[in-house]
C-alpha cells in the first residue's frame, strides 16, 4: 500500500513538473490598435526593440494606458523578455484571460480563454496581453491558442 | 420590477374607471393554429419531444429564464391618414393618436388574456406588451415541472400561438468622420440648416445609456431613461452611437434623442420609447448565444410587429462576425429591420461585417462606413457595424424631417434607402431577391435618398388574387441608363411560421409586353431590380402578388427607384 502511495505521489510530482508556470501578465482592451492579424504575437528581448515598436506607426493610435503598461525600462530586459499578443473581438461581450503558458517540445504554447456574454454591442474591440517571461525560458518558436 | 409597476398602474386606471376602449376578447379572428414551443438559446438542444423533467433541469441550469407567449390574435389593423398633404405637426398628432389606440387595444386584450390564462397566479413576474400580442414571464427562481406544464398547456387554449423559452441572464463586459460622410454623399447635406432632423425623435437602444453631459449633446433635447429601481450604466458606446446619429456634429443635429439601456428582452425599453413618440430606433447591439445567431428570434418577431403596427423605423448593425461564422446578430434579423453592414475607407466591405442568415431573408439591407472611423468628440479610431448603423439612423431622421408623412411609412423609408444607393460593383453574389449576399443593395447615398423621398410609391393590398398587380409605375429610360428599384412590404412572422406568414410579392420591369428583369424571391419581404436599358422608351415597374396573401390584415408596401446616367 505504501508503495502504491509513493508511486502516486511521484506521479503527482511529475505532472507538477511539466505543468505551466505562472508569469506576470496584464490583459487590456480598447488598446487602440487596429489591423490585428491571426497569430499577432511578438517577442521583445531588448529595450531598443521595444522603443522601436512603441514609436512605430502601427502604435500611433494606441491608448496611453497600453503604452504606459508596455513601457518597460532598460533594466527590465537584463533578466526578462516581453511577449505582446493582440486579439480582436467582434463584440463587446467577449472577454479574454490568460489560461496557461508552457514550453512543449521547444515551442512556447500560450492558451487564452474566452468568455462570451449573451448580449454585446457590435463594436470591434482590440485586446492586448502583455506577458513577462524570464530570459532563462528557452524556446525556438511560440504560438497562442484561443479557447472558447 | 418595472413591469409589475406597469401592471399596477394599468390596473389602477381600470379600477378608477379610465376608459380603455370598447373591446370584446372573443370577437377576434384567431390566426391559423401554429402551436409551437421554441427553446431559443440553451446550450443543450431541447425539443418538444424532450421530457418535461429534462427540459426543466436544463432550463434551471441557467440563472433565470424568461418565457415569451406570442398570442394568436390578429394585430391591430393600422390605418394611415387618407390625405398625403399633412404638416409635421399633423403627422405627429396622427401618430400620437394612433399609438394611443394601439396601446389601448393591446393593453386591454393582453391584460384580459393574461388573466384568462391564469398567468398572474404563477410564481413569476408576469407582464404584457402594450403594443404587440405578447405576454412575458420572468422566473427569478427555478421553473417547476408544474409551472412548465401549465405554460405549455396554454397552447391548448385559442389564445396562444407560440411559446419561447429563453435564458434571461445577460452578462456584459463591457477614416475621419468627415471622409466617411463624404463617402456616403452627405457632405452637402450634413450641416445644412435645411436638413437637421428637427422634430424627429431618435431612440438609442444600447448596452448602456448615453452620457447626457457629453459636449456632443449641448443644446440637444436628450432624454435618458434612468429609473430609481434599476442601475443604468453610462456607456461610451451608446454615447458614440448617439453622437453619430444625432449629436451636434453628427448626422441629424437637431433631432431629439431618447436613450435606454437594454438588459434582457427589449420590449419594456422599446415601449418606453414608443410612449415618448420615438420615430426611429437604432440598435447597435446583438444577442450572441449560438442559437440566436443568424436566426429569427422572438425579439426579431416582436420588433417586426411593432414596425408594422406602431409605425416606427428600426435600424440595426449587421454584426461583426464576417471573420468567423458570418451570422447577422438578432434582432437585426427581423424582416422589417433595416440592417446595416460596414465598409472600410476604400469603400469595400469591412472584413468583419456579417451577412449570413439561417432563414430565407436577405441581410444586410445596405452598407455604410464603419471601419477605422473617427467619431466627433472622441479620440482614437473605431470599428464595427455599431457605427455604420447610426449613420443610417441619422439619415432616416433627415428623411423624416424632409418628408414628414414618412414618419408613418417605415416600409417606404426602407425602400428609399434600398433603392437609392451607390452600387458596389465588385460584389456579384446576388440572391433571388436581387440583393447582393454581402453588401445588400450597396452603399448608403444620403443625397440621392433625400432627393428621391418626394417620389416614393406605396401599395396597399387587402385582396387575395395571386397574379394581380398591386403597384404599377411608368418610367422613361434612355438607352444606357441604369435603374434600381426596391419594393419592400411589412410582415409579421414568427420563427416556425416564417415560411407561411410572409406574403410573396414579386417585382418586374417591363419594356412594353416584354419582361426585362424581375426579382422573385419567396419568403422574403424585399425585391430589388438593377437594370441597364439597352433601348430608349417607356418601361413599366410592376409589383405583383405571387401567391395567396398570408396575413389577415392588408399588406402595405413601399416602392422606390433611382435612375442613373
Amino acid at each position: 500500500m505504501k508503495k502504491i502511495l509513493f508511486i502516486i505521489s511521484c506521479l503527482f510530482l511529475l505532472i507538477g513538473c511539466s505543468s505551466s508556470v505562472k508569469y506576470d501578465y496584464q490583459v487590456l482592451n480598447n488598446v487602440g490598435i487596429e489591423k490585428i492579424n491571426k497569430q499577432d504575437i511578438t517577442l521583445i528581448d531588448n529595450y531598443d526593440k521595444l522603443t522601436e515598436i512603441l514609436d512605430s506607426e502601427r502604435f500611433s493610435t494606441a491608448s496611453n494606458e497600453w503604452k504606459e503598461k508596455a513601457n518597460f525600462d532598460f533594466a527590465y530586459f537584463e533578466d526578462n523578455n516581453l511577449i505582446l499578443i493582440f486579439l480582436s473581438a467582434d463584440h463587446s461581450g467577449t472577454t479574454y484571460s490568460l489560461k496557461s503558458v508552457e514550453v512543449i517540445s521547444d515551442v512556447l504554447n500560450i492558451e487564452i480563454k474566452t468568455k462570451n456574454a449573451n448580449l454585446g454591442t457590435d463594436v470591434m474591440v482590440d485586446w492586448a496581453i502583455i506577458l513577462q517571461i524570464p530570459k532563462t525560458l528557452e524556446f525556438s518558436s511560440m504560438i497562442y491558442k484561443v479557447e472558447s | 420590477m418595472k413591469k409589475i409597476l406597469v401592471i399596477l398602474l394599468t390596473s389602477t386606471l381600470v379600477i378608477f374607471g379610465v376608459n380603455l376602449g370598447n373591446f370584446e376578447l372573443l370577437k377576434f379572428d384567431f390566426a391559423e393554429t401554429q402551436s409551437n414551443i421554441i427553446f431559443e438559446n440553451f446550450d443543450k438542444k431541447l425539443t418538444i419531444e424532450t421530457s418535461a423533467d429534462q427540459i426543466v433541469n436544463t432550463i434551471n441550469a441557467t440563472d433565470g429564464i424568461y418565457v415569451v407567449l406570442k398570442l394568436s390574435i390578429d394585430g391591430y389593423e393600422a390605418q394611415r391618414p387618407t390625405s398625403d398633404d399633412l404638416s409635421m405637426e399633423e403627422v405627429k398628432t396622427f401618430l400620437r393618436d394612433h399609438r394611443k389606440k394601439v396601446r389601448e387595444y393591446h393593453s386591454q386584450i393582453n391584460q384580459e388574456v393574461m388573466k384568462e390564462l391564469g398567468l398572474l397566479s404563477i410564481d413569476a413576474d408576469a407582464y404584457y406588451s402594450s403594443y404587440a400580442p405578447y405576454l412575458f414571464l420572468t422566473f427569478e427562481e427555478d421553473l417547476t415541472v408544474e409551472n412548465y406544464d401549465y405554460i405549455i398547456n396554454t397552447l391548448e387554449t385559442p389564445y396562444v400561438e407560440t411559446i419561447y423559452f429563453k435564458k434571461a441572464k445577460v452578462e456584459s463586459a463591457l477614416f475621419e468622420f468627415e471622409s466617411a460622410i463624404a463617402g456616403v454623399n452627405g457632405t452637402e447635406i450634413i450641416g445644412s440648416p435645411l436638413y437637421t432632423g428637427l422634430d424627429v425623435v431618435i431612440g438609442i437602444l444600447d448596452e448602456g445609456i448615453v452620457d447626457s453631459s457629453h459636449d456632443n449633446f449641448e443644446g440637444i433635447n436628450l432624454s435618458v431613461r434612468n429609473e430609481w429601481w434599476y442601475s443604468e450604466t453610462v456607456s461610451e458606446h451608446a454615447t458614440q452611437v448617439a453622437s453619430i446619429a444625432g449629436g451636434i456634429n453628427g448626422i441629424a443635429r437637431e433631432s431629439s434623442i431618447l436613450s435606454v439601456e437594454v438588459s434582457g428582452e427589449p420590449s419594456g425599453e422599446i415601449e418606453w420609447m414608443l410612449n415618448r413618440h420615438v420615430n426611429v430606433i437604432n440598435m447597435s447591439f446583438g444577442y450572441l448565444s449560438s442559437s440566436s445567431l443568424g436566426d429569427y428570434t422572438s425579439e426579431a418577431a416582436y420588433i417586426d410587429y411593432i414596425v408594422r403596427n406602431s409605425f416606427v423605423t428600426f435600424v440595426g448593425s449587421a454584426g461583426n462576425r464576417g471573420d468567423s461564422d458570418k451570422y447577422v446578430t438578432s434582432p437585426k434579423t427581423g424582416y422589417n429591420v433595416i440592417t446595416v453592414g460596414a465598409t472600410n475607407d476604400s469603400g469595400n466591405l469591412a472584413y468583419f461585417s456579417s451577412y449570413e442568415e439561417k432563414f430565407a431573408i436577405s441581410k444586410p439591407t445596405l452598407v455604410a462606413p464603419g471601419s477605422y472611423i473617427s467619431i466627433p468628440g472622441f479620440s482614437g479610431i473605431h470599428s464595427g457595424t455599431s457605427f455604420s448603423a447610426p449613420i443610417v439612423t441619422g439619415t432616416v431622421a433627415l428623411i423624416m424631417q424632409h418628408r414628414s408623412l414618412l414618419l408613418l411609412y417605415p416600409e417606404a423609408i426602407k425602400a428609399l434607402l434600398t433603392a437609392n444607393i451607390q452600387p458596389l460593383d465588385g460584389y456579384t453574389a446576388f440572391d433571388s431577391s436581387g440583393l447582393e449576399d454581402k453588401v445588400g443593395s450597396g452603399m448608403l447615398d444620403i443625397s440621392s435618398t433625400l432627393e428621391a423621398s418626394s417620389i416614393i410609391g406605396n401599395f396597399y393590398n387587402d385582396e387575395n388574387v395571386p397574379g394581380q398587380d398591386v403597384y404599377t409605375k411608368l418610367v422613361y429610360l434612355n438607352a444606357g441608363q441604369r435603374i434600381r428599384i426596391a419594393a419592400i412590404w411589412l410582415v409579421n412572422s414568427d420563427k416556425s411560421a416564417s415560411t407561411n406568414k410572409v406574403t410573396d410579392y414579386d417585382l418586374f420591369l417591363y419594356d412594353g409586353a416584354v419582361m426585362k428583369k424581375s426579382a422573385r424571391s419567396g419568403y422574403n419581404n424585399v425585391e430589388f431590380v438593377d437594370y441597364t436599358a439597352n433601348s430608349s422608351g417607356q418601361y413599366t415597374i410592376k409589383v405583383t402578388l405571387a401567391a395567396s396573401r398570408k396575413t389577415s390584415t392588408a399588406d402595405v408596401g413601399g416602392v422606390s427607384y433611382r435612375i442613373i446616367g
